[in-house]
Order: C-alpha cells, then structure tokens, then sequence
C-alpha cells in the first residue's frame, strides 16, 4: 500500500498532488519507445503481486501506455530525458502518475499523433488529472477503481 | 528517432525503487528481464541475470535502510549490471552471503562475472554484472 507521508513543501497552488504518497513503485528510465515496453511489463509484474484483474491491467496498461508514449513523443523535442512512473494501491483503488521534465503540456499542430491518447485514457481511468506535480514536472495521474472490475469478472 | 522505432539505442538505465514486500520479486525480474532483451543479451546470460535478480529480491529488503528497496539496473558496453542499494551498514556482506544455497554454493558470486562492494554517503551499495559481449 502507499505510504502517506509528511508533506511540509505541499504547494497551494500545485495542479495535481493534492496529498503526498510514496509509491509502491517508482520507476525512472530514458524516455525512448523501448522504455515504454518496459513500464508494461513492470505494471504487469505490479497487476500480479496486488492481484489484479486481468481486464482492469489490460485496461491500466493500455492507458499507461498512451500516457508514456506522450511522453516519448512529446516532452523532448531536443532530446532525451526521463520518463517516470509511480504507482500505489489505496484501497480498492490503483494510482499511476507518468511523469516527466519535458516542455510540459503545449498545442503542438504538428503533432504526430492523432490526439486519441488522453481521451482514451480518459475512459479507462476513473480519473484523470494533468499538470504540474512535484518539482514542476509535467504529471498524468490516473487513477482506477479495481473494485468494479472484480464484480464484473 | 520515429516514434515506432524499436531498435535498441544504446546504454540504458532503469532506476526502481520498490516497497519490501511481494512487489520487489514481481517487479524487479521483468525490469530486468526487458532490458537484458533489449541489450540483446543470449539467452544463458539473460538466466543468469535473472537468477541474480531472484536472490536480490529476495535478501535485499532485509538490509534495506528503510521499507523500500532501490536498484539500478544498468546495461551497455555489453554488460547488464545490477545496482542494489543503499543498504545498511553490512548489508553488501549480508546479502552476499544470504544468497547461497546448499549444494549450489554463493549464486551470484558463482553467477555473476563481477561483485563490488562499495559504500556512498547514504549506505552500501552491491554491483552485480553480467557479462555478455561477444568475445
């Protein structure tokens, strides 16, 4: 389970972090297309040690994915910088904040991307937040509810 | 570099920090699974890595300076290494020593083609590496 700590730094004005949590999981790796695989797998691994449903990980996958490969394709134009990913368990409920050090969230017209990804994140999740987070980088949490995808399965 | 492009891309470095517990195992071996295949690491190797993963998983929490566990897995140049720290103050020793088995023997100093021990302002810290570069 997250641990909530202490958060003396907390600011009023933060986007997103409403409390502090230290995750279950904390992974940091270049942001490059590979790297995407690698956070899947290590959510996988996450899904099977909390027990998760298989749908509700295909479905936490698949919008933790779209949210990565934002950050790959977006977040630095110039070069290469991390990618993060936090995740905890809080109830019935599995948090995921991608994180990175990027430009932030900007309108890109020439964007690659057919602009499908935060809307289909968006309908996964039971929430969706953007923004900026701890240390001014730019933050996606999602947040799922396992407790529907246990009664449905 | 196109966004569909997978073609490994030189050093990579993943940084994991776990909370003790079931996680540690379930997480750690596929990190370090996909990074050895992406380093195009043979497959004996890529057993022997996760053979090594497997002790750290499971003697490293118990030396841990607080409830979670920090590694750095690390690969390029032809080598996957293991980074396991920081950890209490014997904790190197410590988990090198847990991780033999009977009739086997220490599995990653037999495993393993190089262990540092080292100690940083936060702890100790363990390297493990893996030696794949063609020869």
């Amino acid at each position: 389970m997250g641990t909530t700590a202490d958060d003396p730094g907390e600011a009023p004005g933060r986007n997103v972090a409403p409390k502090s949590v230290i995750p279950d999981l904390e992974l940091v790796l270049p942001a490059r297309p590979e790297n995407v695989a690698v956070v899947r797998h290590a959510l996988g691994g996450f899904g099977d040690a909390f027990d998760v449903p298989d749908q509700a990980l295909a479905d936490i996958k698949l919008a933790v994915t779209e949210a990565c490969t934002n950050v790959v394709v977006h977040a630095y134009p110039d070069g290469e910088g991390p990618l993060g990913v936090n995740a905890w368990m809080e109830d019935d409920r599995l948090t995921v904040v991608v994180h990175d050090e990027g430009r932030g969230m900007l309108p890109r017209p020439d964007s690659p991307g057919l602009g499908l990804g935060l809307p289909l994140i968006a309908t996964l999740a039971e929430s969706l937040e953007l923004g900026t987070g701890a240390d001014d980088r730019t933050e996606v949490r999602m947040t799922f509810l396992l407790s529907d995808a246990e009664a449905a399965a | 570099m196109s966004g569909t492009e997978t073609a490994p891309s030189g050093p990579n470095e993943a940084r994991v920090t776990i909370v003790r517990g079931p996680l540690v195992g379930a997480v750690l071996g596929r990190v370090v699974g996909m990074l050895a295949a992406r380093a195009q690491c043979p497959i004996d190797k890529l057993d022997d890595a996760l053979l090594i993963t497997d002790a750290v998983s499971a003697h490293a929490p118990r030396f841990s300076t607080d409830d979670r566990v920090r590694v750095v897995v690390r690969t390029g140049g032809g080598a996957l290494d293991i980074i396991v720290g920081p950890l209490a103050d014997g904790g190197t020793e410590g988990l090198v020593a847990d991780a033999t088995l009977p009739g086997v023997g220490n599995v990653l100093e037999r495993v393993a083609d190089e262990v540092d021990r080292s100690r940083g302002e936060d702890g100790e810290q363990l390297r493990v590496r893996v030696s794949f570069a063609a020869t």
